[in-house]
């Protein structure tokens, strides 16, 4: 077990070199000349000379490359185009709001999604299944923005119980906390509960009707014990899913904190679009990559632990 | 020489059938809908063991034999599966599908089946299912069950027990698989135990092995065996009497001696024909003709009449169980007209092992 | 040769993903067979006629929309953001354009968006897949490994980041998006070619000095497309969906022309005072992300023999009957 958890440590190396290479060419996708693109048509020779120097166009690509990545290393993404503050330090304060939303949509999906999953699977074609079923459908479906907008109007602007848009941090107090980013871990989590409850569904199908269930009903064991063996058989399955979830939710805060107005990364990089800040969208986007490497990493080693059969 | 046949048959029928015996399945009979109308893989199927025996359930695969050794057990739960019919255990009688006769699974009648592989859990330990079924019917400590597992995983013959407790199933060969697998069956010390093709997903050798193990469980704790083969030479190497089955029905009921040297239904001379035997190489194997009617799609009477290369007019009408000139019983009108083939020597020295 | 089908009995690897498919002499069933099973597939599945019919419907409003609706683009400022009226079947918006024809020009936005999108995912993708599961080693390696690179990215944030380098626009969002949905094609081809490989029959055909091209056309091919076309339409689904929400946050479609995503991104603007503004462009995305999810579903059960047969024996269990 110890060596095949060092063995995938290692791919990481390589993984890690990858991305960051797409994230550094995202850059040099810009057509034509940076500096003209992102300074405007009418700028001055000195204000293209300054970008120029900022992003060092003068150097050749590795050259490049290697500037930039060494920086990355030791945690400096470089320097906002459009406010002069540090890229990680931006990044650093609005990184809170979008793990608070994104933890939040992660802990329904899986307090929803698995227990509704289970128990779908475990007496399928049941009033309970097909309810689940008909969930998980709708989930997978719906726009989140538009379900945010839905939440938003109905819980908010009609009914007054819980604030519009905005953000809280923890340090305000948990209850605090829970009203601002329940409706955003809904929205953002609908689609993520519907695919955690498909796939537990599918996973308790599955396994409920493999031989060794036969077996553990014929020597007669009760269903506690039942429910205790698939249980564990279907953990790796759905840690796999839970783990997809949160990439898939990172990416959407992009768009849910929009419909929210909440001041982290998805709105970082959104805005920056918009303001032209290309290292500011490459800094979001090698964070983001970052995270979900590291998820990605936890599952791997979880699994190797729960799972004899790969180790 | 069928007088000869007749004198060794009423013998052989008397031992094989004794006074009360330890299980009496009675009408038993699986259905379900498809298509609008009710299909019965399995149809009022009756047959007994007796205590101590070792019984040989034989039929093609899609014959219903191995259906009926899960529904006795009442483990076909399917939605729209419909289970009927009685058992009679230790002279208690239970309606089948009835939840007194779960409680009897486990306790006093075991199953083990074709699949070491799939089986036994794969993510937890050989030792941990064992000491589950261990505890489940004492009340012992958590030490004290892996005491007793060990102690049963040394009794079905696994070297090493103390290693073997702590490892996973498919840290385990095939053969070590069924050996811990009837080691948890019998955890429960059963009466009975059904094997449902125990040795057909192993090699000829492991498949011995298997077979001598069942054989020494039967005698030295006296608990019966009934086991469930597409396999002749399998059956023939353990049972002492054998139930032929065909389309959901018992078409032969008879010693194994008889059912070998003098079968009195057509469909089990074919099954003996097509055994591979010593001797035989070179020869062409003999198939049945056709195959096993899917459920509901059987002839009306005899359901083996369109393979049958006997078959007459008189086939097409329904048939009951008749009592054989050997013993048994046959579902065949024209038995006693027939002088079929069986196979010669000792039933005990299979030709296929 | 001709009878070397895959059969369901042949070995699955534990947890595989794959699906083992039917004979590739599939390929040689005349054209009438293969309608004739379409049409059976659309009759025994209720989820297959949803999804069909839902599309053919939005299609033909769409066309016949451009022939006789009103102009999507028509402003009128006397009469913003109103209910519904017999001019107006679903109202107006900030502009005074007509919704009704709005989501009608929208929707062959949408569906031409993910149209590119997925076309640049099966472009990519599946030679991709394909080399890597052909000629494994080194080739292999380094295409999956660039596609795990890939997939450690969060689709919307990678397409994000290449509309902001490309400049907005739906054609960049969508060819973005597709690149995001590559890898995922890609692995499954390569899965598909390796269990193709596996088979005796690849190998024999080897052996009997078939050339790799005639081995990818006459058997990996016919027996990748099924789960590929599967994939293909939950790939619509979420193509829709990734459309919607880029051109919501306006880095989609760009005005004036009208999409799905960027009616609801107006609709956003006016949440507090229009708030009906919102529901029937939302409802279509969903709607037609069902659709296509729907079409996905029934297709994999069609497709997978051990599924098919499961779901005609839905009441009794088949694993039960022995």
């Amino acid at each position: 077990m110890f060596r095949s958890i060092v063995k995938r440590l290692l791919t990481v190396v390589p993984t890690l070199l990858l991305a960051s290479i797409v994230t550094f060419g995202l850059l040099k996708l810009i057509p034509g000349d940076p500096a003209t693109v992102i300074a405007g048509d009418n700028a001055t020779p000195a204000r293209l000379a300054e970008i120029r120097g900022q992003l060092h166009l003068d150097e050749s690509l590795p050259q490049q490359y290697g500037r930039w990545a060494s920086h990355a290393i030791r945690g400096d993404l470089g320097t906002s185009l459009y406010s002069t503050t540090k890229i990680a330090t931006t990044i650093q304060a609005r990184l809170p709001a979008t793990l608070q939303i994104t933890l939040g949509a992660l802990l329904l999906s899986v307090l929803i999604g698995i227990p509704l999953g289970f128990i779908a699977g475990w007496r399928s074609d049941s009033a309970i299944d097909k309810a689940a079923r008909t969930i998980s459908t709708v989930g997978i479906g719906i726009p989140n923005f538009w379900l945010g907008m839905l939440l938003v109007t109905v819980f908010a602007l009609k009914l007054h119980w819980l604030p519009a848009v905005g953000f809280h941090g923890i340090t305000g107090g948990l209850g605090q906390t829970a009203k601002y980013v329940v409706l955003p871990a809904i929205a953002l989590g609908a689609a993520s509960i519907a695919e955690t409850t498909r796939q537990t569904r599918s996973a308790v199908l599955e396994v409920r009707n493999k031989d060794f269930v036969r077996t553990l009903r014929a020597i007669g064991l009760p269903n506690r014990t039942i429910f205790k063996h698939v249980a564990k058989n279907i953990a790796v399955p759905v840690f796999t899913v839970v783990g997809l979830q949160a990439s898939r939710l990172l990416g959407a805060t992009v768009i849910v904190e929009a419909v929210f107005g909440i001041n982290g990364i998805g709105s970082l990089v959104v805005d920056s679009v918009s303001r032209r800040d290309y290292p500011m969208v490459q800094g979001v986007v090698l964070v983001m990559a970052l995270l979900i490497l590291f998820v990605n990493l936890v599952v791997d080693i979880t699994y190797r632990i729960v799972d004899p059969r790969i180790r | 020489m069928s007088s000869a046949i007749d004198g060794v048959g009423r013998s052989a029928a008397s031992s094989a059938a004794p006074k009360t015996p330890l299980l009496r399945v009675e009408g038993l009979t699986v259905a379900f809908r498809k298509d609008g109308r009710e299909v019965r893989p399995v149809e009022n199927l009756s047959f007994q063991i007796g205590h101590h025996e070792r019984l040989g359930m034989v039929g093609e695969s899609g014959s219903g034999k191995s259906l009926t050794s899960l529904a006795m057990l009442g483990l076909v739960d399917a939605p729209g599966l419909h289970v009927s019919g009685a058992l009679e255990f230790d002279g208690r009688t239970y309606d089948l599908g009835s939840e007194a006769l779960r409680r009897l699974r486990g306790d006093e009648i075991s199953i083990i089946f074709q699949e070491p592989m799939t089986a036994l859990d794969p993510v937890f330990t050989v030792g941990h299912q064992l000491r589950e079924a261990i505890r489940r019917h004492r009340s012992v400590s958590r030490g004290e069950g892996k005491r007793l597992a060990i102690e049963a995983l040394a009794g079905v013959g696994i070297p090493d027990p103390g290693r073997r407790y702590a490892e996973y199933p498919h840290q385990l060969s095939g053969g070590m698989r069924q050996r811990v697998m009837i080691a948890i069956a019998i955890a429960c010390e059963p009466k009975l135990l059904l094997a449902d093709e125990p040795t057909t997903a192993l090699d000829v050798t492991t498949q011995a092995q298997i077979l001598d193990l069942l054989r020494e469980l039967n005698e030295s704790r006296g608990m019966a065996i009934m086991l469930v083969s597409h396999d002749l030479g399998v059956i023939a190497d353990l049972c002492d009497r054998v139930v032929c089955v065909y389309a959901g029905e018992v078409v032969e009921d008879a010693s194994l001696e008889m059912a070998l040297r003098a079968p009195s239904h057509p469909y089990l001379e074919g099954l003996l024909k097509a055994m591979p035997r010593v001797g035989s190489r070179g020869t062409q194997l003999y198939a049945i003709p056709g195959s096993v009617p899917a459920p509901g799609a059987a002839p009306r009477g005899c359901h083996f009449a369109s393979r049958c290369s006997y078959a007459e007019d008189v086939c097409a009408e329904p048939q009951v169980l008749l009592p054989s000139r050997t013993g048994g019983s046959v579902r065949c009108v024209r038995h006693g007209e027939l002088d079929l083939v069986g196979v010669s020597g000792d039933p005990h020295r299979s030709p296929a092992s | 040769m001709t009878s070397s089908p895959l059969t369901s009995d042949a070995p699955l690897a534990e947890g595989s993903p794959l699906v083992v498919n039917e004979a590739p002499s599939r390929r040689q069933t005349p054209n009438r067979r293969r309608a004739a099973a379409v049409g059976s597939w659309l009759r025994s599945d209720r989820r297959a006629q949803f999804g069909v019919g839902f599309l053919v419907l939005v299609l033909l409003a769409a066309f016949a929309a451009k022939l006789f609706a009103q102009n999507p683009l028509t402003q009128d400022l006397n009469h913003i953001l109103d209910g519904p009226s017999g001019k107006h079947w679903l109202g107006t918006d900030d502009l005074g354009r007509d919704v009704f024809s709005r989501l009608l020009g929208g929707s062959l936005v949408s569906l031409r968006a993910s149209c590119i999108a997925v076309g640049v995912a099966l472009l990519i993708g599946v030679p991709l897949g394909l080399l890597a599961g052909f000629r494994g080693g080194i080739t292999d390696e380094i295409v999956m490994r660039c596609a795990d690179t890939l997939l450690a990215f969060p689709g919307l944030v990678l397409a994000v980041g290449v509309v902001a380098m490309l400049g907005p626009g739906l054609t960049n969002a969508m060819v973005a998006v597709g690149i995001v949905f590559a890898p995922s094609l890609a692995r499954l081809m390569r899965a598909q070619v390796l269990s193709v490989k596996e088979h005796l029959y690849v190998e024999a055909a080897v052996t009997f000095g078939s050339s790799t091209g005639q081995i990818v056309k006459r058997h990996i091919i016919p027996n990748a497309v099924q789960p590929v076309i599967v994939q293909t339409s939950l790939l619509f689904a979420l193509s829709l969906l990734a459309e919607a929400g880029l051109s919501f946050i306006g880095l989609g479609v760009q005005p004036p022309d009208p999409s799905w995503g960027s009616m609801l991104g107006r609709a956003y603007r006016f949440m507090q005072t229009a708030p009906l503004q919102m529901i029937a462009p939302g409802l279509i995305v969903m709607i037609t992300a069902l659709a296509f999810n729907a079409i996905g579903d029934s297709l994999r059960d069609e497709l997978d023999p051990i599924r098919r047969r499961r779901r005609r024996f839905s009441r009794t269990d088949a694993s039960v009957v022995p």
